[in-house]
C-alpha cells in the first residue's frame, strides 16, 4: 500500500471519528495532541482502528520509539510495518 | 545523622553501588554513577559560584535531570525543576521571582534563554557541568554546611494573580518522607517502580527519594505512553514494573482504554495515587483486573511535601462512593477547622490544615502570600506553631476518617494540575482584542470554559495558540464563549454565579 493512500484512510478515520469537520487548522502534520483534536481516549480509538485496518500491531516499543501525534507520523510508523 | 537529603544517595551508593538507580529511553545509571555524576555537576557549580543560591533545571524529564538535582544538593543549593515546555515568559517570572545562582539546561533549550534578562543566572550547559573533574573537598564542604531546615526544592505552582508561586521545602520534610514512603509500601532494593509525574510536580518526589532511600530501581515511563495508555500495562509487564504511584487521570484512561481486560502483571505490588479525587469506577476496574496489588489514595498539596494524609483501600467501594483520604501520615497532623478555629466535630465540615515536619518553609520571594497561607495553630497558645491553611475543604467521619470535599476558592484540579482560574484569566487578558475573561470550571465536563469580552471573531483552537505563549497547555480552556459584554453584579465585579449558570 503507498504511503499517501495510508495517510488519507488514516487522515479521514480521525475527521469523522472526532467530528473535525472541514476545520483549516487540521493538515497532515498537524500535532492532534496539542490541538486538541484527539485526547488519550481517542488515542486507543486509533490505535485500535489501525491495528484492524492494516493488520499491524503497535507495541508500547513502537510507541516510545517513533513520534505519532500527526497523521503523517501515524502513517509513516505503519508503512514502515507493512513494509 | 542526614543534615541533607543527598546523603540518602551517598547511603544508597554505599550499599547498593552497582545496582540500577534510574533508567531512561537512554539507558541505566547505577548509584555509584549517579552519586559520581551528581558531585561532578556540583563541582562545576561551585566553581559558577552558585554559593547557596537556588539552582533552575530546565531541562527534559531524563536521568540528567536528576543527577542535577543531586548536583544542585552537593553543592549546597536548593534545585527548582521547571517544565522544559513552559512558554518562556512564564519561565521569565520564574526566574524574576526566584534569583538563581544559575540555570541548568541544554544547547536546544539554552536558544529559549537567548536575550532574555535572567538576573545574573549563569546558563550552564549540562554536558560542560558533568564533564568537571570532582572536587571532593570542595564539595564535602558544601554538602556539609546545610542543614535540614535548608530548602531542598523550590516547585511553583499556579498563581490566581498570574504570577507563580513558589513552594519552597525543607531537606527535613523530604528525609521524613522517603521514610514513610519506604516503610509504608514495605519499597526494598527489589523494587521497581515506574515514574508518572513531571519532575516539577511534587508528586515526583515520592518516586525519586522512595527509590533512593531503598536502593530501589526508578524507571522514566516515556511521555509518549501517557497518550496511548493502551500500551501502558504492557510497558508494566516488560519491565517487570513493582510500583506505580500515578495520577487518576492516567489510571482513569487505562481502565477506559479496555487494557486490564485479561492483563496479568504478577509483579505489579503497589498502586498508588494522588492529585485529584479517585472515581471508584475506575478503581474498581483496576481492582476487579489485579485484586492481588495494594490501592492508596494518598492526598497533599505541594505547600506539604508531597503528601500529608493516605488510606490503604481495605474494603470495596461501590462506583459512586467517595473514597477517603484517610489519616495522617507518621509525624503529621491534621487538624480540621471550622470558620471560628475551633475544631469541627466529627462529620462537620471545615478548612483541612496540616502541621508537622513537611510543611513548606513558605513562597520563595513571598513574604505576605506565606504569611497568609502559612500561620500560627489558633488552638495551641502555649507556643507558636507552624500550620499550613490548604484551602481544601473536609470532614472526619465517625471513625475518624478524613473525607475531601473540594476547595473553597477559585482554584482547581484539571487532570491532577493545580490550576488557579485567575492565572487563566490574566494570560487571556493579555491576547489581542481581549476585553476581559473569566474561565469557569465545569465540574461535569471536567473542562474549562472560558467566556472573553471581544468584539474580535475568536475561534478556540487560534485562542490556544495565543494563550500557550503565555501558560502551559494543561491550563487551556476547553470551550470559548465570545460574549460582547460579561454580566456583571451590582458592585461591578464579574458575574460569576450567573456565568456558572450559562455553561
Amino acid at each position: 500500500m503507498e504511503l499517501q493512500e495510508i495517510q488519507k484512510i488514516i487522515f479521514d478515520y480521525v475527521r469523522d471519528t472526532f467530528e473535525i469537520g472541514d476545520d483549516p487548522d487540521y493538515t497532515m502534520d498537524v500535532n492532534l495532541f496539542d490541538y486538541g483534536f484527539v485526547d488519550s481516549v481517542g488515542a486507543t480509538d486509533i490505535i485500535l482502528f489501525v491495528e484492524e485496518r492494516f493488520g499491524v500491531e503497535i507495541t508500547q516499543k513502537d510507541i516510545v520509539k517513533y513520534p505519532m501525534n500527526s497523521v503523517e507520523e501515524i502513517a509513516a510508523v505503519i508503512a514502515e510495518k507493512l513494509g | 545523622m542526614l543534615n541533607s537529603a543527598v546523603r540518602m544517595l551517598d547511603e544508597a551508593a554505599a550499599r547498593y553501588g552497582g545496582r540500577i538507580a534510574v533508567a531512561d529511553e537512554s539507558g541505566e545509571l547505577t548509584y555509584s554513577a549517579y552519586r559520581a555524576a551528581a558531585r561532578r555537576i556540583a563541582t562545576a557549580l561551585l566553581r559558577k559560584g552558585v554559593a547557596g543560591r537556588p539552582v533552575v533545571v530546565y531541562l527534559p524529564k531524563s536521568a540528567r535531570a536528576l543527577c542535577v538535582f543531586m548536583g544542585a544538593l552537593y553543592a549546597g543549593s536548593p534545585y527548582a525543576p521547571v517544565d522544559a515546555h513552559a512558554p518562556v515568559p512564564r519561565l521569565e517570572k520564574i526566574v524574576e521571582s526566584l534569583r538563581p545562582g544559575a540555570i541548568v539546561t541544554d544547547a536546544a533549550l539554552a536558544e529559549n534563554l537567548k536575550g532574555r534578562d535572567l538576573h545574573g543566572a549563569a546558563v550552564c550547559l549540562y554536558d560542560e557541568l558533568a564533564a568537571a573533574e570532582t572536587d571532593e573537598t570542595a564539595v564535602d564542604r558544601a554538602t556539609g554546611g546545610v542543614i535540614d531546615t535548608d530548602p531542598i526544592y523550590i516547585m511553583y505552582t499556579s498563581g490566581s494573580t498570574g504570577t507563580p508561586k513558589g513552594v519552597t521545602i525543607p531537606h527535613r520534610g523530604i528525609l521524613d518522607y522517603a521514610v514513610w514512603v519506604t516503610e509504608t509500601f514495605g519499597f526494598t532494593e527489589e523494587t521497581v517502580l515506574a515514574n508518572q509525574a513531571p519532575f516539577y510536580f511534587d508528586n515526583s518526589t515520592f518516586d525519586i527519594y522512595g527509590t533512593m532511600k531503598c536502593g530501589a530501581k526508578l524507571v522514566l515511563t516515556p511521555e509518549s505512553l501517557f497518550l496511548f495508555p493502551l500500551r501502558l500495562p504492557e510497558f508494566l509487564r516488560e519491565n517487570r514494573i513493582t510500583a506505580i504511584f500515578w495520577v487518576p487521570t492516567v489510571m482513569i484512561n487505562v481502565a477506559n482504554s479496555g487494557a486490564l481486560e485479561g492483563v496479568e502483571l504478577p509483579e505489579l505490588r503497589t498502586v498508588a495515587f494522588c492529585g485529584e479525587v479517585m472515581p471508584n469506577t475506575a478503581l474498581n476496574v483496576w481492582r476487579r483486573a489485579l485484586p492481588a496489588c495494594t490501592y492508596a489514595n494518598l492526598y497533599g498539596p505541594t505547600e506539604i511535601t508531597d503528601v500529608c494524609c493516605y488510606y490503604v483501600v481495605d474494603r470495596p467501594f461501590a462506583d459512586g462512593e467517595a473514597l477517603p483520604i484517610g489519616k495522617a501520615c507518621e509525624n503529621m497532623r491534621v487538624l480540621i477547622l471550622r470558620e471560628d478555629g475551633a475544631e469541627a466535630a466529627a462529620g462537620e465540615q471545615g478548612e483541612l490544615c496540616v502541621l508537622g515536619s513537611g510543611v513548606a518553609l513558605g513562597y520563595w520571594n513571598a513574604p505576605d502570600l506565606t504569611a497568609k497561607a502559612f500561620t500560627a495553630n489558633p488552638l495551641q497558645r502555649a507556643y507558636g506553631e507552624r500550620m499550613y491553611r490548604t484551602g481544601d475543604l473536609a470532614y472526619r467521619t465517625a471513625e475518624g476518617l478524613i473525607m475531601f470535599c473540594g476547595r473553597r476558592d477559585s482554584q482547581i484540579k484539571l487532570k491532577g494540575n493545580r490550576i488557579e482560574l485567575g492565572e487563566i484569566e490574566t494570560a487571556a487578558v493579555c491576547v489581542e482584542g481581549v476585553e476581559n475573561a473569566a474561565a469557569i470550571f465545569d465540574s461535569d465536563k471536567q473542562e474549562i470554559v472560558l467566556f472573553v469580552e471581544t468584539k474580535a471573531q475568536l475561534t478556540l483552537r487560534r485562542f490556544n495558540l495565543e494563550l500557550k505563549k503565555r501558560i502551559p497547555s494543561y491550563m487551556l480552556p476547553g470551550r470559548l464563549v465570545p460574549m460582547e459584554h460579561l454580566p456583571h453584579t451590582a458592585n461591578d465585579k464579574i458575574d460569576r454565579v450567573r456565568l456558572k449558570t450559562m455553561l
